[in-house]
């Protein structure tokens, strides 16, 4: 026997180490050497232990870790262990790595697990016993009755996102309560430390899978984590690379449903969540806004046709990826700008545009821009009372096949500028469409929306169930019932709780699609609870709960695998285009914000969306080419639509989204346009939060919220600056207080916030 | 393209051609607007390191291509050894379908290859993935994977078949995997559908594509048996121009997949010791009389169990492994007296006998007695409970008060539906919880079981017969539509829910002619197939003393057949037979449960599996490769209703001489109230599931004085001459006769 192999066998006679928290404690085992780890939780004032058979740290042939020595810090919540195992290379010699495992508890008692290693040359790992590595806790042997009574009783809730029956690549975590022992464990997987994901390796979420693995031959064991269903490679690279996940496990003596789990996951995650952005790119809002402004109104991003003009979808109508799916169905030639490509990708820009026009200080920079697009739009569709005629249901004369979310999204953009610009007439034929197209199309479906219809006959095309965009039903018919009275308005308010319920009562893995759409929800609910009295507990908790099923689909880790994106482009904070499209995309990102930071102008905020929202706020703009100073494109105020993540890499780009480039007005409005902090300050969020809120705008009234994503106390000082408000009352609403104080005084403000805390202000204009 | 080795079907071909694997792999063309389409080409008949059988040899003959090839694969020794295989590909003329049947011989045991995948898989090559998969492709797809899942996680191991429908190419391709056939599946290799899915699956290696068939996500074992192994499969495929939903993508695979039943004649036969159901319903209700079957305490001098005696060991574990303890003796079971006295009321009345009369007034009092308790979980208002066993108890009690024209009992229900159970229907906005909080009708703990709303649609159409009120029709409306629209895997719980749906829809309709209830009736049927066992176990030894094709899994993930659900299923559907003219694969599903569902009872099986000597109390499950033990979770008292049901489904109110000959009641149901019976009509399928003409007579029983029509359908009834000796009938191989029997 060599003396390689030796030392890869570690020493043998390794006593246990406990780290210890309040509620859990980890134990790490040396089996002949061998580094494996028990879990332990307590219950009163019992240690129990989850399953006495130890778990692997990584599960797979290529990870038997071997200690060589191990050293424990003084507060014992801290052991690094240190070995070396051999491995067999790609040129089939037979080499050691280096590997150095560290377990340590952080304060709110997770147990984080990272191991190093060090391979001074790649490596084969040959998957011969399933496929590795696996991230495993194990279970033991199957419950006894499993699936005729265990199964009924335990709670399983898998982080990442789900569309019938394609994974997204979200949120890295997961939910487990086992029945038996009532206890409760969480998992997260730290993806931007594990960068060895790839081609080479395991995908991320095209090769894994998360959740509980049945395994054994007769005698059937289960284990709890991150398993493959599939490999992209087996080759692990030479030098430094990390494995890293946590686990959290505690007492939980009550059955819990999902909507609890999900809460349970995301409250425990939240201090993981870092509140402030990786970088900053030195640019504002405004001035991406005003960059944008000049850029839609060059040729770029217009068609010119004897039929009209209108905003093209993407600059230049390209858009590679759209391309190659038309070179795939054999129509290589299409000219996606030939026709106008859907009316809401017309009326999102105008709406940011007047909304810009109208409100902030950009008017002399956007008027010009919006005149051209409202024209553009009025003029297709014959005239300024007509700009909705051509999408009404009693005009349609083919039954062909529409997206339902981007009917829906047409109706209330519409409606929405109709009360904006006082057209009653507009609001009018926006209402009958509700009448005579959305409303029968809900009731035909059960309120179970189809993602693609006929637009005639209103028959579900295709598959699945688009939960989702009764968020932006819901939005709607709030805003109606706003506009209504009496028995008119009971009717909308039916509806939007109608609404609101059947999205509650979706499957738990089924509400997710469109990202924006469950902001759209939480924003109705808001509404909802002004004007539903006796529903108040009920909408709370759906709000609560849609506001977690939203933060499943922001991506929670960087990414840091070998993706070509602009060096300067960060995805952390951001959320994904949509389940399960698997990037990250503009004009989702800046909906989204939109439509939380809405919400919260009545609701009180949720700290971990508050964090993700600040850290959005910078990155967002990573997908404007300007932001990231990439000189390739003429047009570099217009963003792109996708951000490449891992598993969508290979893919051809979507383009330049001309329709996205409107938001990047909403944008200036959400973080900028009304206020200005008295010095830069990354952590700290300035939110106006009412922009959606038509009657709120109209009288003059700007709600804002500021919130501390630090870990320290900030004074955060600053002064509004609200064109066309000529005085100003405010109104402060403290957060810990809950106090409503009335300040009288001039434009300038300053408050001590705390870690997590935030602060409301109501803005009254008015005539001096 | 044109080949040899090409087998044409309507629309469609496989066609065998050289691979630059070696060998020949086959390809599959569909006929599309353009002219033949190919879709897939260059597959193995099985994949995996081990297999990737491409066979050397083929020949055409009598439009069956006949194959051969060796391959070489690595024994449990180590050793390498010969794999020679051999097997036939044919087109199916009857149902359309291609068919593969494959024989493996090795020597010796194989040791599986599970490096960077496992094997042995059976799929269709789609080729490369199309561009935008996630932002395109993904919408426009329709896809059905099975086996059924509850979850969104926990599958089940019931329908080995697939559809998929191809927006791009237009086309649709369905794949049904022999499961009886592949009987080397076990525990020493990929234990079926504990790892087995049938399905849609992307790939990324070498590039990204996708592919269709039979795959694993996991393993138990690494050894393929020695002898002759049989892998066994049908594919069908064919132009598509219009996207389907998955309700309609389900309906055509059912039915396509229908037409795959064997006949029972060559597949299942009464098991020894099966006499008749008459007997069977005879002596099952003398040992339900048992003491074993019964209890007493302070509160009641007399309460029915759940289960013989009250053994169950699965659930003694199952409480053990919580540390606590069950004494099911101890505990009233007002299930089981609802349960039964339903079906029991009927059967009583129809077939007058005086074991039959004691048992119900027994159970009667049992209920009485109960309801007028503390213990009556409808006038208690706090607690947790689940959904479909709180709201199927109360329709269970609601059907036999009904009868009895039971006033009180009927107002105590009345009040709980309206003060509870259509709250709970709003509140939920129909979709119904897995269980929930009396008090605050809220979810409580994991998970849903929406097709509640198929038991909810059933009990609220009844009231709407009963009471006339219109608001009940609009309830039951309102939770069938739902069940059309939720995601299509979301549906599948507890089996007979969708049954009872499917009966709801079928009634909503003839109410009030909407297509859309007729559509949901179709969907529906589809779904309660998707959860039968379309295969028999004969994967271990311990199995094959029963057949399970045509059971129905418990409920999804319980993985098991359960005499209960069987019946309740098979009734439900029966009763919209009338109105609804069942294919011939779906009749031989009746007759498969006809023969088979004898073997849920003790007395069809060894004396080693007993567990009483009541032998006519059916077991709760049958073992099966993914959850192993027979009757190790009782005998069901509480399903011994389901044996009356069985008796007036298929003998109590007629059969045929002749026991091969299928007489199949499709007029259960309709009585609501005792008196009722007195006037019904009646109508039976007479069914002849053999291969070869026959000739019987069928005996009516207990109908009274009445006039008979017999034809070919229910619009082709003539008058049969009358007779006491029974009516005389002759049938073709396979042919069906419509018997109607009108009061006089």
């Amino acid at each position: 026997m060599s003396l390689d192999v030796e030392r890869s066998k570690g020493i043998p006679n390794l006593e246990p180490v406990f780290l210890e928290s309040e509620f859990s404690r980890v134990e790490i085992l040396f089996d002949a050497g061998r580094v494996q780890y028990r879990l332990w939780f307590l219950r009163d004032t019992v240690w129990i232990c989850f399953d006495p058979s130890p778990s692997e740290i990584v599960t797979g042939s290529f990870f038997e870790l071997r200690a060589n020595g191990l050293a424990i810090n003084e507060a014992r919540d801290r052991v690094v262990i240190r070995g070396q195992t051999a491995y067999q290379s790609v040129t089939d010699s037979k080499l050691f790595y280096e590997w150095r495992l560290e377990v340590g508890l952080n304060t709110l008692g997770w147990i984080d697990f990272k191991l190093e290693l060090q391979l001074p040359m790649a490596g084969r790992f040959n998957q011969h016993n399933g496929l590795e590595p696996a991230l495993l806790f194990g279970l033991g042997s199957m419950p006894p009755y499993d699936r005729g009574h265990s199964f009924w009783a335990r709670t399983l809730v898998l982080g990442y996102t789900r569309f019938d029956h394609t994974p997204n690549n979200d949120f890295p975590a997961l939910y487990y309560r086992d029945p038996l022992r009532r206890a409760r464990v969480l998992m997260f997987f730290d993806m931007a430390a594990m960068d060895w994901m790839g081609v080479d390796t395991m995908s991320r979420f095209r090769d894994y899978r998360m959740g509980l693995l049945e395994s054994g031959g007769l005698e059937r064991e289960q284990s709890l984590g991150l398993y493959g269903i599939s490999r992209s490679g087996q080759t692990w690279s030479a030098g430094s690379s990390t494995i890293a996940y946590a686990i959290h496990l505690k007492d939980e003596p009550r059955q819990t449903n999902d909507r609890e789990a999900l809460e349970d996951l995301i409250a425990s995650l939240g201090d993981r969540v870092k509140g402030t952005p990786d970088l900053e790119y030195g640019v504002t809002w405004a001035e991406l806004a005003q960059g944008a402004a000049r850029d839609l109104q060059d040729a770029a991003c217009w068609s010119v046709t004897p039929q009209g003009q209108w905003l093209r979808p993407y600059v230049n109508d390209n858009s590679p990826v759209w391309a190659a799916v038309g070179a795939w169905e054999g129509k290589p030639n299409e000219n996606l700008g030939g026709t106008p490509y859907m009316l809401w990708f017309q009326e999102t820009v105008l709406a940011a545009l007047e909304f810009g026009l109208r409100f902030t200080g950009l008017r002399e920079q956007i008027q010009l821009t919006r005149d051209r697009v409202y024209a553009s739009t009025l003029a297709y569709y014959g005239g300024v009372q007509d700009v909705f005629q051509g999408y009404m249901s009693s005009n349609m004369t083919d039954d062909a096949v529409r997206g339902t979310w981007q009917y829906v999204h047409s109706i209330s953009t519409y409606w929405w500028a109709g009360r904006v610009l006082k057209l009653e007439d507009a609001m009018q034929k926006a209402e009958l469409e509700v009448r005579r197209g959305l409303l029968p199309l809900l009731e035909r479906h059960a309120f179970m929306p189809p993602i693609t219809h006929s637009r005639l006959s209103l028959e579900k095309v295709g598959a699945a169930v688009g939960f989702s965009v009764l968020g932006l039903c819901a939005d709607l018919f709030t805003r109606l019932a706003a506009h209504a009275s009496g028995q008119d308005q009971k009717f909308w308010l039916e509806l939007a709780l109608r609404s609101i319920r059947t999205l509650a009562r979706a499957p738990e893995y089924a509400v997710h699609q469109e990202s924006n759409h469950l902001a759209s929800a939480v924003f109705a609910i808001s509404k909802l609870l002004e004007l539903v009295e006796e529903a108040r507990l009920e909408l709370e908790g759906h709000a609560a709960y849609l506001t977690h099923q939203a933060l499943r689909q922001f991506y929670w880790f960087e990414e840091t695998t070998q993706v070509d994106n602009h060096p300067l482009v960060r995805i952390r904070g951001l959320s994904t285009c949509c389940t399960p499209m698997s990037y990250s995309a503009f004009w989702e990102n800046i909906s989204q914000a939109l439509g939380f930071a809405s919400a919260y102008a009545r609701l009180a905020p949720n700290i971990t969306m508050l964090r993700f929202l600040n850290v959005l706020r910078e990155h967002a703009k990573a997908s404007i080419p300007a932001a990231v100073k990439d000189s390739s494109f003429a047009h570099a105020f217009i963003p792109l639509e996708d951000l490449q993540l891992l598993e969508v890499s290979r893919d051809p780009s979507a383009g330049q989204e001309v329709y996205g480039a409107g938001h990047v007005f909403w944008a200036y409005a959400l973080f900028e346009a009304f206020c200005r902090l008295e010095s830069a300050n990354a952590a700290v969020l300035l939110l106006c939060t009412n922009l959606l809120d038509t009657p709120e705008l109209l009288e003059e009234r700007r709600t804002f919220l500021i919130f501390n994503a630090d870990n320290k106390a900030q004074v955060v000082g600053g002064q509004f600056e609200i064109p066309g408000f000529t005085s100003q009352r405010w109104k402060v609403y403290d957060s810990s207080q809950k106090t409503e104080i009335d300040l009288k005084g001039d434009q300038q403000f300053e408050f001590e916030l705390r870690p997590d805390g935030w602060i409301k202000l109501e803005v009254r204009g008015g005539k001096a | 393209v044109s080949s040899e080795f090409e087998l044409r079907g309507s629309g469609q071909r496989l066609i065998f051609e050289a691979s630059p694997h070696g060998g020949y792999g086959y390809a599959l063309e569909f006929l599309g607007a353009n002219g033949w389409q190919r879709v897939s080409s260059d597959n193995p008949l099985v994949r995996g390191l081990s297999f990737n059988l491409r066979p050397n040899n083929i020949k055409l003959t009598q439009d069956v291509l006949e194959f051969s090839g060796e391959t070489s694969v690595l024994g449990t020794t180590g050793s390498s050894l010969a794999l020679p295989y051999a097997g036939r590909v044919w087109l199916d003329t009857v149902s359309g379908w291609f068919q593969v049947e494959v024989r493996v011989h090795p020597d010796q045991d194989v040791s599986l290859q599970m490096n960077g995948g496992f094997e042995p898989e059976i799929t269709v090559d789609l080729g490369a993935l199309p561009p935008y998969d996630r932002g395109d492709h993904v919408w426009f797809k329709t896809s059905i994977d099975n086996p059924t899942k509850w979850n969104d996680e926990a599958r089940g191991n019931d329908f080995p078949a697939l559809y998929y429908f191809d927006s791009y190419q237009r086309f649709e391709l369905m794949m049904f995997f022999d499961m009886t056939a592949m009987n080397w599946m076990g525990r020493q290799n990929i234990a079926r559908f504990l790892n087995y899915q049938c399905g849609f699956r992307r790939r990324y290696k070498p590039t990204p594509f996708h592919e269709l068939g039979l795959h694993a996500n996991g393993f138990s074992g690494t050894t393929f048996p020695a002898g002759e192994q049989v892998f066994a499969y049908s594919i069908k495929l064919r132009a598509q121009p219009d996207a389907p939903t998955e309700a309609q993508a389900l309906c055509e695979l059912t039915s396509e997949c229908l037409k795959l039943v064997p006949s029972s004649a060559d597949f299942s036969s009464f098991p020894e010791g099966s006499s008749s159901w008459q007997d069977f319903a005879h002596a099952c209700a003398e040992e339900l009389m048992d003491a074993q079957c019964w209890g007493s305490n302070e509160t009641y001098s007399d309460y029915i169990l759940n289960y013989v005696n009250g053994y169950s060991p699965a659930w003694a574990e199952a409480f053990e492994g919580k540390n606590l303890s069950i004494d099911f003796k101890s505990q009233p079971c007002l299930d089981s007296a609802a349960f039964i006295a339903f079906p029991l009321t009927i059967l009583n009345v129809v077939r007058h006998e005086p074991g039959y009369a004691a048992l119900l007034e027994r159970l009667r009092g049992f209920i009485g007695a109960i309801l007028n308790s503390s213990d009556n979980p409808y006038t208690s208002h706090t607690g947790i409970t689940g959904t479909w066993q709180h709201l199927y108890i109360l329709e269970q009690l609601w059907m036999t008060a009904h009868l009895h024209q039971d006033g009180a009992t009927l107002e105590m229900i009345g009040q709980e539906v309206e003060n509870r159970i259509i709250p709970l229907a709003h509140q939920t906005a129909h979709l119904f919880p897995l269980s929930f909080d009396k008090a605050s009708l809220r979810k409580h703990g994991n998970g849903d079981a929406y097709a509640v709303g198929g038991l909810y649609a059933s009990f609220m159409f009844n009231l709407f017969r009963s009471t006339g009120k219109p608001e009940y029709l609009e309830e039951a409306k309102l939770s069938l539509i739902a069940l059309l629209h939720l995601p299509v895997n979301s549906l599948s719980q507890e089996v007979f829910l969708l049954g009872m749906g499917l009966q709801a829809a079928n009634l909503v309709y003839l109410e009030t002619h909407e297509l859309v209830f007729k559509e949901i009736y179709d969907y529906l049927l589809a779904q309660n197939l998707r959860m039968m066992y379309w295969y028999t176990d004969r994967t271990q030894a311990e199995y094959r003393d029963y057949n399970i094709y045509g059971m129905f899994q418990a409920c999804t993930p319980i993985i098991y057949p359960a005499f209960f659900e069987n019946i309740e299923c098979l009734a439900r559907i029966a009763s919209t037979l009338e109105t609804n003219a069942p294919s011939l694969g779906l009749l031989r599903v009746f007759d498969h449960a006809r023969k088979n569902n004898f073997f849920m009872f003790p007395a069809c099986l060894p004396a080693n599996r007993h567990t009483s000597n009541l032998l006519h109390i059916p077991f709760e499950n049958l073992g099966v490769l993914e959850d192993e033990k027979t009757g190790w979770i009782g005998q069901e008292i509480y399903g011994c209703g389901q044996v009356f049901q069985a008796h007036l489904m298929w003998e109590a109110l007629a059969h045929a001489e002749d026991r091969a000959v299928m007489v199949l009641n499709v007029s259960n149901y309709k009585a609501l109230e005792l008196s009722d019976l007195e006037r019904q009509q009646f109508t039976f399928i007479v069914f002849n599931p053999e291969s070869e003409a026959r000739r019987t007579r069928i005996r009516l029983v207990g109908l009274g004085a009445s006039k008979v029509t017999i034809g070919s359908s229910l619009e082709t009834l003539e008058l049969a001459p009358p007779s006491d000796d029974g009516i005389e009938v002759a049938l073709g191989a396979g042919e069906v006769l419509y018997l109607r029997v009108t009061p006089d």
